[in-house]
């Protein structure tokens, strides 16, 4: 546990008041993530730099799977005997980062477990790299976010790359030729890559691809391979840019066993690892990758991974649940709001399942909707694949709601509607038989939200009948 | 320079590029309206359609700032050329960021610039990380005398703009900001409007564009617009609802 710069009162009166604030959210049944750090920084404006550090420290960021990735890596971790500590129920932002670490302390400050693995927001490592240098950072990927905050990925590599010290163990995805150029000045990187799959794609998948052109120069792009999305193999034609070879590279995917297996160049001998994966999708095998590199970086074996893989390790529920109801398979994706790549990448997992589906959207930001002065930017809505879903096997496409929420009607595309229309021959059928399959939710940033939302109401609830019904 | 008797040409410059904010959507919508309509793509490097011929509309949508210093060198020999068909009167549509690319130049946070193509008289400061956001109606006058068209539109940039647009302008802003945000107003009275020449006024958004015109893409009559229902209700729900005193983005 190490400290960076000289605690002050003000820190101290900081840290009294952030845990005078978790005691109150306690109380009161609120999770908060982010309150802590929020009256922390209100008193000491640079709490993060005098709050102790833990002894190792961990990111994930990447616009898409840092939280299935980081929530992977814990359980990794914790499964093998690591205490740590993680902002899977805070934010990722700088005050989230503040809130876990406050969590994680006590009133002097001084860390209580030894490994903090948090989820960082990409945009967030202006404010919290300067405060606080990670010792490994792992980037998943960089794609197209939401347009009103993060603009363009070429805007977020530049925070980013410009961020991250020398010093750093970098973690990143040669696959992805906009991330994998990250931070120049720092020499100490290592590369995960997966070799070519049966099911790549010769070119870009997608309505909107993030990599047309060159990164560097603007110049034409030849792939030889895609993964998933502009995730896979390409060299410019003009100025010759290219990914860099990979030390750890997952070299087979066998889809009946459920097993990866992982080539490590950087051995002698380039030894290779055989671990399990639950569900197969190329999203879902790229965090389980990028979790293994970064705990194989962080000093387990290979034995040690494959033994908790093996076991109850896996991609956690929030973001992919599946059962069975009778003869029928009901799956739930989550994917990011506003965010077409997520929602694309949701819709072509569903059209790749086998058997016929129904298909139900549950938008959850309808909730802005709500807010009688702020209106929501719908430009995403074109970067979406909705025309994944009008293959022949998605019989039926329905608008779902989440508690609370109005249902967001706008939000079903005119030109799908119209093109699935003609596909079936009638609009929206209520009833279709034989459908194996159900699937897909948007947006899983109000999860909280909507727990809170729910906690509330049964609050509520259990008052009125305290009252004798009495509202 | 009239296409008016054949199918119309419309010339897409750098697509590769153009996809920021769903400005992928602008030509998504001009195919489902014109589907007659020959769509030419020049990517960066390629010489451009009009650089020897006369396309019905040329269109470059919203790029990141990095594409913009690539599209403003890409363009530059053929900047006469943009300017001459521009005074011929062909409709020329630069949504989102795009349209800086035609200013004097775009000069950088850290001090350092890059030439635009100098067509029309403003430069662009970029003042990254401050991201402006605002809603925006104003009305587009097609041409003297005719009838002015609302147009509705989101301003999200990084971007300022200064310059003298008195007697050059794409839109009349009743709400929302212009050139710059050093007038911001939710309301402005409309004696007194702000004037600016680009909006990420996409073409989904604005079914009385004239970029949507059939009478500016030949045979009268012939094309409509495609979802137009829905299309109307949507620009008429947004036209109502962007002048709600305190309307705005939020991220």
């Amino acid at each position: 546990m190490t400290t960076t710069t000289q605690k002050t009162p003000r820190f101290y009166l900081a840290m009294l008041a952030s845990k005078a604030a978790i005691g109150a959210l306690s109380l009161t049944h609120h999770r908060g993530g982010q309150v802590p750090g929020v009256v922390a920084e209100k008193i000491d404006p640079d709490f993060l730099s005098h709050i102790d550090r833990p002894e190792h420290v961990v990111f994930v960021s990447g616009t898409n799977g840092k939280t299935t990735t980081t929530n992977l890596l814990s359980d990794l971790l914790v499964d093998n005997g690591y205490g740590l500590v993680t902002n899977r129920a805070g934010g990722n932002i700088c005050t989230g980062i503040e809130s876990t670490l406050i969590k994680n302390a006590s009133v002097s400050g001084a860390q209580r477990e030894r490994y903090a693995v948090m989820e960082l927001d990409e945009v967030s490592f202006r404010p919290v790299l300067p405060r606080l240098d990670p010792d490994l950072l792992l980037v998943t990927n960089l794609y197209t976010d939401t347009f009103t905050r993060s603009a363009d990925p070429d805007y977020v590599f530049g925070i980013m790359s410009h961020y991250i010290s020398a010093g750093t163990r970098l973690v990143l995805n040669a696959d992805d030729l906009i991330s994998c150029r990250m931070a120049p000045q720092n020499h100490n990187k290592v590369f995960f890559s997966i070799a070519e799959l049966p099911d790549d794609t010769p070119d870009p998948q997608g309505i909107v691809c993030d990599l047309t052109a060159c990164p560097k120069c603007g110049g034409r792009l030849e792939y030889d391979y895609c993964h998933l999305r502009h995730l896979g193999r390409a060299r410019c034609t003009a100025c010759g840019l290219t990914n860099p070879e990979a030390q750890y590279v997952m070299t087979s995917v066998d889809r009946e066993a459920h097993t990866f297996t992982v080539e490590e160049r950087l051995i002698e001998g380039h030894p290779c690892s055989t671990y399990h994966f639950g569900t197969y999708t190329v999203a879902n095998l790229y965090n389980l990758f990028a979790a293994t590199v970064a705990a194989r970086e962080m000093g387990l074996s290979p034995e040690q991974i494959a033994r908790s893989l093996d076991g109850k390790v896996n991609i956690t529920a929030e973001r992919y649940m599946e059962r069975r109801v009778g003869r029928h398979r009901i799956v739930n994706i989550a994917s990011k709001g506003e965010n077409g790549t997520a929602t694309s990448v949701a819709f072509d997992t569903i059209r790749k399942e086998p058997g016929t589906k129904a298909v139900v959207l549950m938008l959850s930001d309808a909730h802005m909707a709500e807010k009688s002065t702020e209106v929501e930017f719908t430009g995403w809505l074109y970067q979406a694949d909705y025309e994944y879903l009008l293959d022949p096997q998605v019989r039926q496409i329905r608008r779902g709601r989440r508690d609370g929420h109005r249902p967001g009607a706008s939000h079903v595309p005119r030109r799908y509607r119209s093109r699935h229309r003609d596909a079936c021959g009638q609009a929206f059928p209520r009833r279709l038989p034989q459908v194996d399959y159900a699937g897909c939710r948007h947006h899983v940033h109000c999860v909280l939200r909507v727990q809170r939302r729910r906690r509330a109401r049964r609050c509520r609830h259990a008052r009125q009948e305290d009252r004798g019904g009495q509202p | 320079m009239s296409c008016s008797d054949t199918a119309p040409v419309i010339e897409v410059l750098y697509p590769e590029f153009g996809n920021q904010a769903g400005d992928n959507g602008n030509e998504m919508y001009l195919r489902a309206c014109l589907p007659d309509a020959t769509f030419v793509h020049t990517s960066y490097g390629d010489t451009p359609y009009l650089a020897d011929k006369v396309p019905s509309l040329v269109l470059m949508c919203g790029m990141t700032e990095l594409q913009q210093d690539i599209a403003a060198r890409g363009l530059a020999p053929y900047r006469d050329r943009l300017a001459e068909l521009i005074d011929a009167g062909v409709p020329m549509l630069f949504t989102g960021s795009a349209a800086e690319v035609l200013g004097t130049s775009i000069t950088n946070p850290d001090g350092t610039s890059v030439e635009g193509l100098g067509i029309l008289d403003f430069v662009t400061h970029r003042n990254m990380p401050k991201r402006y956001l605002d809603v925006v109606v104003g009305t587009f006058v097609p041409a003297p005398g005719e009838k002015p068209i609302e147009v509705v539109g989101f301003k999200i940039q990084f971007t300022l703009m200064e310059g003298r647009n008195e007697s050059s302008f794409f839109l009349s802003d009743e709400v929302g900001f212009g050139l710059n945000d050093r007038k911001q107003a939710r309301r402005v009275p409309q004696e007194q409007p702000h004037r600016h020449m680009a909006h990420r006024a996409a073409p989904s958004l604005q079914p009385r564009s004239r970029a949507l015109d059939p009478r500016h893409h030949g045979r009268d009559g012939r094309y409509r617009l495609a979802f137009e229902g829905e299309a109307r209700r949507a620009h008429d729900e947004r036209a109502r609802t962007f002048r709600l005193p305190g309307m705005h983005l939020d991220i």
